[in-house]
């Protein structure tokens, strides 16, 4: 199949290096002489590598996931229009992808919200059959939080409101239908929603075009270019490529200045182990629930499914054609390399300081209650404390405005990511070893609770009440049941 | 190949011969089991123009009989001890089916050779939809590049100027060049700035009176030092 | 024996509501918040599985569950996980004859594992059975006066909805294993089977392009939600001034983008390019604005 540039080939790194020229679209543009690269740099190795495996890794730039643009805005709220549909994605070169995406698109379009502004997302269901969304990490009252039993049917629609009254955080959004998550998610459903804050605003952290929203997920492929789903509900689904926003383990091209990067792990049931170059340190500012206390170098991160993490990366200490690779060191094959930083030229001013401090911890009410949940396999269905999720039942009903210490004790040999919908926790202890910094100085709505290991978290039950849910967010395992349903009284 | 009894008796009690060979049938008897449902024979061989047959007489639970290789259709209803499904087999080749209830348990093959009984083609390989894209890249083995090339710093000419010093010089890369002044054994003034590649001029001025030591180095952008570091005394006049 | 114990109980047992309906008392009826609902388990039992009131079983008679109208009845197959074992709760009989009951065939809806339900509106006996299995029978027997049921939810509606519905179904739940099984009403399909024959670019008119305090302001009609990437360029400059992705609705559009790149006089260029859901891409619109 002949190469095809990737329908992003915006970046300024194309600019510099290839002119003009090989960007068709822009051929009634008059093409400045200055733009003449400033090395040789059509090599043959790069000639070489249009003839590679599409897995190639570092063979596309990042794509640029698109920002949504609402329908319309007031003072006080604005209105977004998506519609939930099938789409053709340019992931392969060479093949074109079907896939279901918010408005046809993958990674779907991000969302950026203030705190304080309302928002309101038309949610409208093209598909076949029905779907819902559920805004993760997002406090949501619980009629507009995606519970597994509100489904927008097929051809119908629902306005999701989310009173965006929390701290920034770094939030996304996916189908929750009964019994589809693994596959919905698997085949495009996600999509990031960026909740900023003034705080946050005052600290100077790296905005626009630096501030790059990063969506990992492992996926394979069939022969003619379509994804290729296995069910595996032991482990959950294991592809052999790793997606970053949308393409195999591209390139960056980054300026020699500080950039905030936001992952999110959009996989089914994969961990990653994130390690930068030969054990470069990553500064992580921000977890599931917004910015930590204070920074936190980090050597190995360890990310789980449905879980984000913000780093600012100071890429001035680098000349220009040096590059470092992000990658999992827990992967293999395909599945080690995520994204590679090529560094520029070029003068760049910034002034940016990570400020030593970045929030205070708000204090909390003492827990009122302790709960266990015993995380293992039942006769052929994942259960939670010996039950599987039924909506006619309420496992537990946590008083609104307290606190709860709630243990996670896996007694199985799989990695449980477990996810409260709705609130979020404080990480308090774990049987692996002492819990990360990072993790002790914020907040999460999803720990990985890792084979054999107890975790013990404190959830905070505010500020609304209703019934949400709480599961395992390994697909695999939440789709066959590893689920429980909570009524906050 | 069996026969199935009543078939034989209907056949003898009406005073017609045994089918003849060319046009035998074969039977395929679904066998209900608690956790192993099966068929009696599941993978068989038979000539071309030959008929199958697939019986669920006796059977209490539901089954069907259902093509599992793209190269023929055969769908028969849900049924608890439902009517026999028949099929003549026109061409050579391989034929899978199962029982959908079942699946993984009652699947079977039906060979059919041509006249000659000599093996009959393999199946026809599964459209590029379901076959699997491997990921072949190379394991990665490299994750930094680093710019270990030190810069060249040349042609460098200091000279005094009213109350200052100027440095000419040239960079191979672009980098950071470091002026250090020195007065009497101690650093009176550095100045470091970021320059291009190539030629330049970098001007210190505000300095009183007297005689300094001026130390030129240069880094790239990646932090390798040039080797040259150029050191000369200016006196500068009032 | 099962069916004369219905037949012996039912003229009682509708008397007794039709004294309290016309004393003014309506027990249950309509009243929000005071349904119960009864489930009835699958027990597997070798070739002879049965329906049971106890989800351990053991099988004896065919049960016999009792309700008021309005109710629900919850057939739950999770014991017939471990076996792989199909089964459905189907219409065997109703009296008197109820068309929405008698639309559950036997050989629709088989399952393994999961629940099935039905809200009883009008009083009767209803003899249920799998469509599979003829050891799994049972009745319902459903008192009081007629009362509205929701639809079944199987069926799709193709009409706007404004409020998100709860729905009824439980997803059935498969139990892992590595071969195919065959499609059943709740299976995910992968995307592609069905994808819109849409060929059609999206088009791009009254585009308008001028500086703002922010940055740069872009007007424009779109027929169509797309994709858009949008690069302004100035005339002499090596790198684009900035360039923007984003997910416009159809319509009329202002979009500002936030830049202070266009503070220099000179020529600058907007390029413009969407592509829709499907990979069409529009012509690349250029505009040109004069900073003085």
């Amino acid at each position: 199949m002949a190469f095809r540039p990737p329908a992003d080939a915006w970046s300024r790194r194309d600019f510099m290096r290839n002119g003009f020229g090989s960007i068709a679209l822009l051929c009634t543009v008059a093409a400045p002489d200055a733009l003449r690269p400033r090395r040789a740099t059509v090599t043959s190795a790069a000639i070489r590598s249009q003839a590679k495996s599409p897995f190639a890794p570092f063979q596309r730039d990042l794509p640029r996931i698109p920002e949504l643009v609402p329908v319309s805005s007031t003072r006080t709220r604005d209105t977004y229009s998506l519609t939930v549909r099938e789409g053709l994605a340019d992931i392969l070169p060479g093949f074109q992808t079907p896939i279901y995406g918010y408005d046809g698109v993958y990674p779907g379009p991000v969302i950026r919200a203030r705190k304080g502004r309302e928002v309101v997302v038309r949610q409208k269901n093209a598909l076949p059959f029905e779907t819902n969304v559920h805004l993760h990490g997002g406090y949501v009252p619980a009629e507009h939080d995606g519970h597994p039993m509100d489904i927008i049917p097929a051809g119908g629609f629902f306005d999701y409101h989310y009173p965006n009254d929390q701290d920034a955080a770094t939030l996304w959004y996916h189908d929750h239908a009964h019994g589809r998550t693994s596959k919905t998610l698997y085949y495009g459903l996600v999509s990031m929603y960026l909740l900023e804050d003034e705080l946050e605003a005052e600290l100077g952290l790296p905005q626009g075009e630096f501030d790059v929203p990063i969506v990992i997920a492992d996926h394979a492929f069939n022969k003619d270019g379509s994804l290729r789903y296995q069910e595996n509900v032991d482990i959950g689904f294991r592809g052999d490529t790793i997606l970053v926003n949308g393409a195999v383990s591209p390139r960056m091209a980054v300026q020699r200045r500080r950039y905030r990067l936001r992952f999110l792990n959009a996989s089914n049931a994969r961990s990653y182990a994130l390690r930068l170059g030969q054990g470069r340190p990553l500064l992580q500012i921000a977890g599931d629930g917004g910015l930590l206390t204070r920074p936190v170098p980090r050597a190995r991160v360890a990310l789980h499914p449905a879980e984000r993490t913000d780093f600012v990366i100071d890429f001035s200490q680098y000349g220009p054609g040096e590059a470092l690779t992000l990658y999992n060191e827990d992967g293999d094959g395909g599945t080690v390399p995520i994204l590679r930083f090529d560094i520029q030229g070029g003068r760049v001013s910034d002034d940016f300081r990570v400020p030593t401090r970045l929030r205070d911890s708000e204090p909390l009410p003492a827990p009122n209650a302790r709960r266990t949940w015993n995380l293992a396999l039942g006769t052929a269905a994942w259960q939670i404390n010996g039950l599987s999720f039924d909506p006619n039942r309420i496992d537990v009903r946590p008083r609104r405005g307290s606190t709860e210490v709630w243990t996670f004790v896996n007694n199985s040999n799989r990695v449980h990511p477990m996810h409260l919908h709705g609130f979020l926790f404080r990480m308090l202890d774990r049987s692996s070893g002492p819990v990360e910094l990072a993790d002790k100085l914020g907040w999460k709505d999803t720990v990985g609770v890792l084979p054999n290991e107890t975790v013990t978290v404190l959830a905070w039950f505010a500020p609304y009440g209703g019934k949400y849910v709480f599961h395992c967010h390994a697909l695999e395992h939440a789709d066959k049941a590893m689920m429980l349903q909570m009524e906050i009284v | 190949m069996r026969v199935a009894p009543y078939t034989v008796a209907a056949l003898l009690a009406a005073g017609l011969a045994l089918p003849a060979a060319a046009s035998a049938q074969t039977t395929i008897e679904a066998i209900d089991g608690v956790t192993n449902n099966r068929w009696s024979a599941p993978d068989i061989t038979v000539k071309v123009g030959e008929t199958v047959t697939w019986s669920f007489a006796g059977t209490t639970l539901m089954h069907n009989v259902k093509a599992s290789s793209p190269n023929w259709t055969l769908d028969s209803p849900f049924a608890i001890a439902g009517p026999s499904v028949t099929q003549t087999f026109t061409a050579a080749g391989q034929y899978a089916y199962l029982c959908q209830l079942h699946a993984s348990t009652m699947t079977g093959v039906v060979k059919v050779t041509d006249d000659s009984g000599a093996p009959p083609p393999p199946p026809p390989p599964p459209p590029l939809s379901e076959q699997p894209y491997a990921n072949d890249a190379p394991p990665l083995t490299v994750f930094e590049r680093r710019d270990t090339l030190a810069p060249k710093l040349d042609r460098v000419d200091v000279t005094r100027v009213r109350r200052g010093v100027r440095v000419r010089f040239r960079l191979s890369e672009d980098g950071k060049l470091a002026v250090r002044l020195t007065r009497g054994g101690r650093t009176v003034k550095t100045r470091t700035v970021e320059v291009d590649a190539g030629t330049g001029a970098l001007t210190v001025s505000g300095l009183r009176a007297g005689t300094y030591g001026v130390q030129v180095s240069a880094k790239d952008l990646a932090g390798n030092a040039a080797k040259t570091v150029v050191r000369e005394t200016v006196t500068v006049r009032r | 024996m099962r069916t004369e114990h219905s037949r012996l109980r039912r003229p009682g047992v509708l008397a007794a509501t039709a004294v309290l309906a016309a004393a003014g008392i309506v027990a249950g009826v309509g009243v929000a918040g005071a349904r119960e609902n009864v489930t009835v388990y699958s027990v597997e039992n070798g070739l002879s599985p049965c329906f049971s009131k106890d989800a351990a079983g053991p099988c004896g008679d065919a049960p016999v569950v009792t309700i008021r109208t309005g109710e629900k009845v919850t057939w739950n197959f999770s014991g017939a996980v471990a076996t792989n074992q199909y089964h459905n709760a189907a219409a065997k009989s109703s009296t008197p004859a109820n068309a929405a009951w008698n639309a559950r065939l036997p050989q629709n809806d088989i399952q393994v594992g999961g629940t099935q339900e039905f809200t009883f509106g009008a009083a009767g006996t209803y003899e249920f059975k799998c469509g599979l299995h003829a050891s799994m029978t049972g009745t319902v027997i459903v008192e009081g006066e007629q009362v509205e049921t929701p639809a079944p939810s199987e069926t799709p509606t193709t009409t706007q909805t404004a409020t998100a519905t709860a729905t009824a179904t439980f997803a059935a739940t498969m139990p892992p294993s590595a071969t195919a099984t065959p499609d059943d009403h709740l299976t995910t399909p992968a995307p592609g089977k069905g994808a819109p024959k849409d060929t059609e670019a999206p088009r791009l008119q009254d585009v308008s392009f001028k500086r703002v305090a922010a940055g740069a302001q872009l007007r424009f009609w779109l027929s169509e939600q797309s994709t858009l990437t949008a690069v302004i360029t100035r005339k002499g400059a090596k790198l684009p001034v900035t360039s923007a992705t984003r997910q416009v609705p159809a319509g009329t559009r202002a979009l500002v983008l936030r830049t202070s790149g266009l503070r220099k006089r000179g020529s600058y260029t907007l390029a413009l390019r969407f592509v829709d859901a499907l990979g069409n891409k529009s012509t690349t619109t250029v505009e040109t604005l004069k900073v003085k």
